[in-house]
Order: C-alpha cells, then sequence, then structure tokens
C-alpha cells in the first residue's frame, strides 16, 4: 500500500463527500485537505492506518460537522460584523442554476442519518464495513439506511424541478 | 453513426447539466441514483481533476511536524486552554462581584472580621440586656445576641 496512490485514490471521494455535505465548495475542499494531511501525518509516524478510507472519512465528516456547526451560528453574525453582500459569488450563482444544486437540494431533504450514510457509501464509495465504522454503527444498520436514502432520493431525484 | 447524447462515454462536463433532467427520470435503481450522485457532485471534471491533484499535493508537502500535522490533538490543546482560561475568568469575576471582596480597608469593616478594636473606633457598652440587640452605626447595622445581664463591647 503506497501512499501517494492512496492519496490519490482517496482525494476525489472523498471531495465529492465533501461536496455533498455541504454546498460550500471551499469548506468541502478544506475539509478534504485537513482529513488527506491528517492521513499523511498518521501514515508517516504511525504507518499506515489499518483503514486509511475510514481514518480520512472519520476526520473529514467531524471536519464539517464542526464547520456546518459553526456556519450555523456564526455566519448571520459575520456577516453583520463584515458587511459582506448576501449576493452570491458569480461560482455560487452558477451552481445554484446547475443540477448539482437540484441533487444538495433533494439530499438536503433526506433525515441526517440517511444522508450521511448514502454520502458515505454513494459519493464516497466506501464499502459498508468501512462505512458503517466511520458512522459507528452495525452494518445492517448502515444497509437499512442506505436503501431508505436511495429509495427517497430516487423519488426526489424524478420529481420535477 | 451519430453518437447518443445518452452514452455516458459521450458526454462532456458542459452537457451534464442538461442530460441530468433526463437521466433523473430513470433513476429507478440504485446504481443510477448512486451514479446520478456521483456525477453531480463531482461536478466539472477538468476542475475536479485539478482540486484532487492540489489537494493530493498540498497533502504530501504537509511538514513532519507542525499545527497541520496534528489538527485534532492541537484543537484539544485548544480547547482545554480555552476552558481553563474561562474557568478562571469565572473565578476571577465571582470573587470581585462578589460583596466581601476585595476586603475592605475601611477600619470599622476590617475591625468585624479581626475582632480588634480599630484606633477610631465607638465602643458601645450595652449592660442588663437579655435577647437580640440591633445596634446602629454610622457604618451600617450589626445584630449581636448578648447573654442576659452581661457587658460587653463592641467594636464596629
Amino acid at each position: 500500500m503506497d501512499l501517494e496512490s492512496t492519496l490519490g485514490e482517496l482525494a476525489p471521494r472523498l471531495l465529492r463527500y465533501c461536496r455533498g455535505r455541504t454546498a460550500n465548495h471551499q469548506l468541502a475542499e478544506e475539509s478534504a485537505q485537513e482529513a488527506l494531511t491528517a492521513l499523511v501525518t498518521r501514515w508517516r509516524r504511525h504507518g499506515p492506518p489499518e483503514s486509511p478510507e475510514a481514518f480520512a472519512f472519520v476526520i473529514a465528516r467531524r471536519r464539517l460537522q464542526r464547520q456546518l456547526w459553526r456556519q450555523r451560528w456564526f455566519e448571520p453574525l459575520e456577516r453583520v460584523i463584515d458587511d459582506r453582500s448576501p449576493q452570491p459569488d458569480p461560482e455560487s450563482s452558477l451552481m445554484t442554476r446547475s443540477n448539482l444544486q437540484r441533487t444538495l437540494g433533494a439530499l438536503d431533504r433526506l433525515p441526517r442519518r440517511l444522508r450521511d450514510a448514502m454520502l458515505l457509501v454513494a459519493a464516497g464509495e466506501l464499502d459498508t464495513e468501512s462505512a458503517a465504522e466511520v458512522l459507528g454503527i452495525s452494518k445492517s444498520a448502515l444497509k437499512m439506511r442506505v436503501h431508505r436514502a436511495r429509495q427517497q432520493l430516487g423519488k426526489l431525484l424524478e420529481e420535477r424541478p | 453513426m451519430k453518437p447518443s447524447s445518452a452514452d455516458p462515454k459521450n458526454r462532456t462536463d458542459t452537457s451534464n447539466t442538461d442530460t441530468l433532467n433526463a437521466d433523473t427520470l430513470n433513476a429507478d435503481t440504485s446504481k443510477d441514483v448512486d451514479a446520478l450522485l456521483r456525477r453531480a457532485l463531482d461536478g466539472d471534471s477538468v476542475a475536479t481533476q485539478y482540486t484532487v491533484e492540489r489537494l493530493v499535493r498540498s497533502a504530501l508537502a504537509a511538514p513532519e511536524s507542525g499545527v497541520s500535522g496534528a489538527p485534532s490533538r492541537n484543537r484539544r490543546r485548544t480547547w482545554r486552554l480555552a476552558t481553563a482560561a474561562l474557568g478562571a475568568a469565572a473565578v476571577a469575576a465571582l470573587l470581585v462581584f462578589s460583596p466581601d471582596y476585595p476586603p475592605s480597608t475601611d477600619p470599622a469593616a476590617s475591625s468585624t472580621a479581626s475582632n480588634t478594636p480599630p484606633s477610631r473606633a465607638v465602643a458601645l457598652e450595652i449592660t442588663n440586656v437579655d435577647g437580640p440587640v440591633t445596634v446602629i452605626a454610622t457604618t451600617g447595622s450589626k445584630m449581636v445576641f448578648l447573654p442576659p445581664v452581661s457587658s460587653t463591647t463592641i467594636p464596629f
């Protein structure tokens, strides 16, 4: 198992997962970056973890949760302090028109537990065991969540915008 | 033969947006849903590839030790420091705003605590009293209980 090839294989999956968790591209990239950096550090200091992908996804998930929590509570305050324009930047505007936004909207309508399981398995391409480890649940529970999430997401995506 | 737009090989990044709506109508299997999700989240594949390469390069260039090397440990330490600082601030606030802090430099008040008559204190002598007595002085009031038939001097 080679560090560089592992990173190359993990990075797009992590990035996709992080994008699914947040519509903020910058935040998604930062979280993926931090997870990869932590994996590199761990690898160099103590050797590869038992499951590098589970290791990286756990860190990315934790980091995202923290950032989303902070965003939810502090963004209105920061906006007032910084007097930032509420108008989205051109990139965000493009995203709004794109299907990414629509998909994210459908994802957002899923219950949080189902969404997280779905993103780990579908976007992060984790196997059942690793995804269950990341979420701290049993494999059967994870399968059930993913099954329900797929059903609900399929219905939501079929709806006309 | 004209290439079919439904063939994933023929999709370009710019057509991603257009083809997705049609695809969503056929998203009746789990694999379709997963593929739709992945394609939507990947977005522009060229930009995503560039981002991925940048992420890998940055991660590999991370220092052996330092802040970026151990984020969770540093965060835990920061959290502990912040908690300690908050606790210290709370204790200081309690001390400062408590009515008995800081110790009064007023000789009358200090004499109460030390039970030593201050130099400028006025001594009051009460005799033959049975029960609580309220002594009102300029510095405030003080309730004392005197033993029956006694004589005592109350410093204040």
